[in-house]
């Protein structure tokens, strides 16, 4: 998939900066007493969580760094390695390719959904988006607006049906439509709802049975604002339906996404997209170096922001 | 929810106990134990730190009770911190003097403001208003469509238009003063993050017309975040407490202690649940004690009461004292447990019962309700108010309808004629002039054993 707009990056980038580089500055020097105590500090706020944070300060302590510059060369190497090594890009090969979105209400599944139909749909595969949340009230009205932004059509099931049928209907409809990929946008869920995560895996059954290796993608969507409670809710997706990739979401403004280092950490799944604001166009694949660049920015570039 | 905080302080209170005296050593060793619980739970670090010194003044403090052992001492005190800093319990809707109220909720995007105006509404109308629903969020596709959509299966009236937000309140508010409703709820627009466009449009709304309260709703899950995003509404609009949703998850819900600490402004209500009727009052010193693993029964017994439709249920208390105990009543009941929620949110409240949850197989006690929703669905209406007539080649046809085994319908059946027999005792007891209350459930509780 092809870059979006180029200065997503810096979006997500230049409003995190203040927080860091502030803080980091603030600390002093790696050779003060207490800049160990503020780092881990810092990687907290950054929604890292407490035993990530321990661990990721402790190894950047343990390479001995003399400058600000060199510390935090070391962060971004540690935060780089922490996460997963898998690679980032979507399996979309098969024709047609079914991704699946799933993840708890309010995470922007449906945002994330128009989005990607857009840029898939930019980048030639001609995508197909079905709307598979019949719980919601208007869930399927919403997913039908971001398909037209998108220009992209739209299979519709009906509220309250069951949404295992609406994804075999689409993905079949796609494949005599000849569309190359299906978006499938699911009803939100919590991971706790044992029922509505039974169904979530009746789902992915029910579209391996419409075509064959489906779902291609299994991406769970995240929200950024969100802190530690994201890593239980990966868990409970990932026993459901195998997650394939991270959609982290909402990272414009001052969300922290640093959950989403703990949860690459934990389950070792990557983080392929990241999305900011309500653009059609704001949605790029997610790089690991950029992303620990954007929470820890080069010293001199940040003196701008 | 708050599970994790509890156990984490549940373990560490737990060694303390082990030990006669509380050692200055043991009281470091149980506040870094508290710190990295509260930071886990997403309780924001400036927060936790504050927690953190308040907690030790007091525990090296003057205050020694001849009655509570060290342990005792420490729950008591990191309890009555938590319903402190919490800001005590919450009082519920506040009714302006003069009608209407109008509440005006703010939030990000995907925090629940939209199911949650719905549920304000019901409460309103449980405690004898008549809400009116206002759609504000012209920006988020189909969002008016979903309150519209919301609002009309609970019959709560609903208004909204095209404009500026502060044109379409001003004519819900006069479409409120005509229909008589004397609570306008306004759901307006979220944006991903706080932004200053956002600001704005809230506080156009705001000065444009007088609004009672201002309610941010906030995910429970909210991170470090939690207390710039209560900052910035409260700057902006002046928040008059928090919502707090979503707490029917396994969210550790630190959030609740950050917005206070961002808003000082207490939470008032959580939500716990997709269904209207999932909205409770906040109380800080029951979610105190949830946090301490203590269990939250009242919360338990107003959920089933709220739950319960008086009508119907002396319905079923007529024919139960008739003797009569027809699968139509049985169905009330069932349907009636259901509505009071998942049983896992139920369990949840019950002293130890974060624990229980871990064990009992949750979907399985769902699905033999829903198995016996399904039984008694497949019956005629003759069948449902004479069971006697079901026989053999009946239940086999029921079975094959609700797509249970024949055994299943024995079971039913047989529970039911159990239960007659219990109220035929019981009617011969009973007094005519007895409570009425609704009757029990207690029926349904041996199904389940």
């Amino acid at each position: 998939m092809s870059e979006s707009r180029p200065g997503l990056w810096d979006r997500v980038a230049s409003r995190t900066r203040t927080l860091f580089t502030e803080g980091l500055r603030a600390a002093g020097t790696p050779l003060n007493p207490g800049f160990y105590e503020e780092l881990e500090e810092l990687l907290v706020a950054g929604d890292l969580g407490p035993g990530l944070a321990a661990q990721v300060a402790a190894a950047v302590r343990a390479r001995h760094p003399r400058t600000m510059e060199t510390a935090r060369d070391a962060l971004v190497a540690e935060l780089t390695a922490a996460m997963s090594s898998k690679p980032r890009g979507l399996f979309i090969d098969a024709r047609p390719s079914c991704v699946l979105l799933y993840g708890i209400n309010g995470s922007g599944k449906t945002t994330t959904a128009g989005k990607l139909a857009f840029l898939l749909r930019r980048d030639g595969f001609n995508p197909l988006l079905v709307a598979a949340d019949t719980y919601r009230a208007a869930g399927i009205e919403q997913a039908q607006v971001w398909a037209e932004r998108a220009e992209v059509p739209c299979f519709a099931g009906r509220p309250g049906g069951d949404p295992a049928a609406v994804v075999f209907d689409g993905l079949r409809m796609a494949a005599s439509r000849g569309h190359g990929v299906v978006l499938v946008d699911t009803a939100g869920r919590l991971q706790t709802q044992k029922n509505l995560i039974n169904e979530l895996a009746k789902v992915g059954r029910v579209a391996a049975k419409a075509v064959p290796g489906a779902p291609h993608e299994s991406l769970l969507v995240l929200d950024g604002n969100l802190g530690q409670s994201n890593l239980g809710q990966a868990r409970g997706f990932n026993e459901a339906l195998e997650i394939s990739g991270l959609v982290l979401t909402k990272m414009d403004g001052t969300a922290r996404g640093g959950a989403v280092v703990a949860v690459e950490k934990d389950l070792g799944v990557p983080t392929k997209l990241i999305g900011v604001g309500e653009g059609i166009d704001e949605l790029a694949p997610f790089d690991v170096t950029r992303f620990a660049a954007s929470l820890f920015p080069p010293l001199a570039a940040s003196t701008t922001g | 929810m708050f599970e994790s905080l509890s156990d984490r302080l549940s373990a560490t209170l737990k060694k303390l106990t082990g030990r006669g005296v509380l050692r200055p050593e043991d009281v470091d060793a149980a506040l870094k134990e508290v710190r990295m619980a509260l930071l886990e739970a997403d309780v924001n670090y400036k927060v936790v730190r504050e927690f953190g010194e308040r907690i030790r003044s007091r525990m090296v403090g003057t205050e020694v009770s001849e009655s509570l052992t060290p342990s005792q001492q420490v729950v008591k005190v990191v309890h009555d911190e938590l319903v402190e800093l919490l800001g005590g319990n919450a009082e519920g809707l506040r009714y302006a003097d003069r009608p209407p109220t109008v509440l005006m909720l703010v939030g990000l995007q995907g925090s629940g403001k939209t199911t949650t105006a719905v549920k304000l509404a019901l409460l309103a109308r449980r405690e004898g208003h008549r809400p009116l629903v206002v759609g504000l969020d012209l920006r988020r596709p189909a969002a008016v469509e979903q309150l519209r959509v919301m609002a009309e299966r609970e019959q709560v009236r609903f208004n909204s238009g095209q404009g500026a937000v502060e044109d379409i309140a001003r004519e819900a508010l006069a479409v409120a003063a005509r229909g008589g409703e004397d609570v306008v709820i306004l759901d307006t627009a979220g944006r991903q993050t706080v932004d200053e466009e956002l600001m704005e449009e809230l506080r156009r709304l705001r000065a444009a017309i007088p609004v009672s309260e201002v309610l941010l709703v906030a995910d429970a899950m909210t991170g470090q975040e939690a207390v710039n995003v209560g900052r910035a509404f409260h700057d902006a609009v002046q928040v008059g407490g928090v919502i707090l949703t979503k707490l029917d998850g396994d969210a550790r819900g630190g959030a609740a202690l950050s917005l206070k600490f961002a808003t000082e402004q207490t939470v008032r209500f959580a939500g716990v649940g997709e269904k209207p009727a999932d909205l409770e009052v906040f109380h800080a010193d029951r979610m105190a004690s949830r946090i301490l693993g203590m269990g939250d029964m009242l919360s338990l017994i107003e959920r089933a009461e709220r739950s319960v439709d008086r009508e119907e249920a002396q319905k079923v208390e007529k024919n139960l004292r008739s003797g009569h105990l027809t699968f139509d009543d049985f169905l009330v009941q069932i349907r009636q447990l259901r509505s009071m929620g998942s049983v896992g949110s139920v369990l949840e409240m019950l002293p130890g019962g974060a624990q229980l949850k871990g064990q009992v197989e949750e979907a399985d006690a769902e699905t033999e309700v829903g198995r016996m929703e399904a039984i008694i669905l497949s019956m005629t209406k003759r069948e449902r108010a004479r069971p006697d007539i079901i026989d053999g080649s009946r239940r086999r046809r029921i079975a094959a309808g609700s797509g249970t085994k024949v055994t299943d319908v024995n079971r039913l059946l047989k529970s039911r004629e159990q239960m007659q027999q219990l109220v035929k005792q019981f009617g011969l007891g009973g007094g005519r002039k007895g409570r009425r209350g609704r009757p029990s459930m207690a029926g349904l509780g041996r199904l389940f054993g």
